[in-house]
């Protein structure tokens, strides 16, 4: 139960960091430029769709090989987004299709299979948080941005995938007794796999 | 009681806020984009019919049919719209989404309980030229992000309809309610399928 809190106020506070983008973006202004980097980071995270739907994927396929297992991934979510931080300038070229690739797959394995081998889950989490960082850094050279956009970014990349998971636990959660809360994860897997096909298709035209 | 309305509100204003920051941030396009890419499924009779049948399909082949067949649908119909974007050709698209409405709405109609295995292989093929027909037609000056999202909700949409009027077969009279869907169905596929519609 707390697990579940603790995954709720994580997602909440996600929503609400990006929500007072908005007023901030009108009411402040000198003096406030390390905040507004910090959100400029995680917004290139959390509002470029390539990104945003790997990490939902992430999210969801998380909950579905264990419930709270959230908690048990971010460690190596975290590695691997430092890991992308840091190896960002060695990022090749065909980091974003791969990205798209990575998150198709693991939406669409998410929306398929019932259960889920630990070993494949934290594989695609690592890929899924090293290449996120190389599509955000893309084209840009080692240390040439400010620390606080490096801060927004890989705390973005967290969010993603915890708004993701936190969503989808509780669901479970709250109807976990009903077959059909599953499912629904399910569903909205296959619909960010559907997205995602789509969106690689888009890369070619 | 307390606590859950004050929960809920907590989660309805950032989502509220984050709505127009979507909009805002991706600049001119997102809403042409997903407006388009949500209203191409749904006002095509042809797909509508086809979408809301395998919902109703579902329903009589229960459990997990009934929610597998949504999820086959979008993926196969997804990369049949990859297809249709990159330019490889498919023959008789039309004849396969007006065919699609007749052969769903039969199965409708006869209340066919098909192996799982057949169903989904069956929704799946029909998926491809549905897909293939709007990534033909996907309009380029659009945002094509904002197409993706809006196309796939539509589509999912029309599946949870079929769905949800599916859940009638719990009933006799719904039953037969549900099977006449289906020939309604199968009635304008075959309409589309000779060219009078």
């Amino acid at each position: 139960m707390k697990m579940t809190a603790n995954l709720n106020r994580a997602a909440l506070f996600g929503l609400l960091t990006l929500a007072s983008f908005s007023s901030h973006a009108h009411s402040f202004g000198a003096g406030t430029d390390a905040f507004q980097a910090f959100v400029e980071g995680a917004r290139v995270m959390l509002f470029e769709p390539i990104t945003l739907f790997a990490g939902l994927s992430a999210g969801l396929m998380i909950t579905l090989w264990r419930s709270g297992g959230m908690l048990v991934a971010w460690p190596a979510l975290i590695v691997a987004t430092l890991v992308g931080f840091l190896a960002a300038t060695l990022a090749p070229e065909w980091a974003k299709m791969a990205l798209i690739v990575v998150g198709t797959l693991t939406a669409a394995l998410a929306a398929v299979l019932q259960s889920h081998k630990q070993a494949a889950v934290m594989l695609l989490v690592v890929l899924t948080g090293v290449l996120s960082l190389f599509v955000a850094l893309e084209g840009h050279a080692w240390m040439e941005l400010t620390a606080a956009i490096y801060v927004g970014l890989i705390l973005g990349g967290q969010f993603s995938v915890v708004i993701g998971a936190a969503l989808a636990q509780m669901l479970l959660e709250k109807f976990g007794t009903a077959a059909w809360s599953r499912i629904g994860i399910r569903v909205a897997a296959s619909w960010l796999a559907a997205m995602q096909i789509l969106i690689l298709a888009f890369q070619f035209v | 009681m307390k606590t859950k309305l004050a929960t809920q509100t907590c989660i309805a204003i950032p989502l509220l806020l984050l709505s127009s920051l979507v909009a805002a941030h991706t600049g001119e396009g997102i809403n042409s984009g997903f407006a388009s890419g949500f209203w191409h499924p749904i006002l095509g009779w042809d797909h509508v019919v086809a979408m809301v049948a395998v919902g109703l399909w579902g329903a009589f082949l229960g459990a997990p049919a009934i929610w597998l067949l949504p999820v086959v649908f979008p993926l196969v119909m997804a990369i049949g719209g990859a297809l249709g974007m990159i330019g490889v050709p498919l023959p008789a698209v039309e004849t396969g989404i007006a065919l699609s409405g007749v052969v769903l709405g039969l199965l409708v109609v006869f209340a066919v309980r098909a192996p799982l295995w057949v169903a989904a292989i069956i929704v799946g093929v029909f998926a491809i030229f549905h897909g293939h027909a709007h990534g033909t037609e996907f309009p380029t000056e659009f945002n094509a992000y904002g197409y993706a999202v809006g196309f796939v909700i539509g589509t999912g949409l029309m599946h949870l309809i079929g769905i949800a009027i599916g859940f009638l077969t719990r009933t006799d009279i719904g039953t037969y309610i549900v099977r006449a869907s289906g020939a309604v169905i199968a009635a304008v596929g075959a309409a589309f399928l000779f060219g009078f519609a």
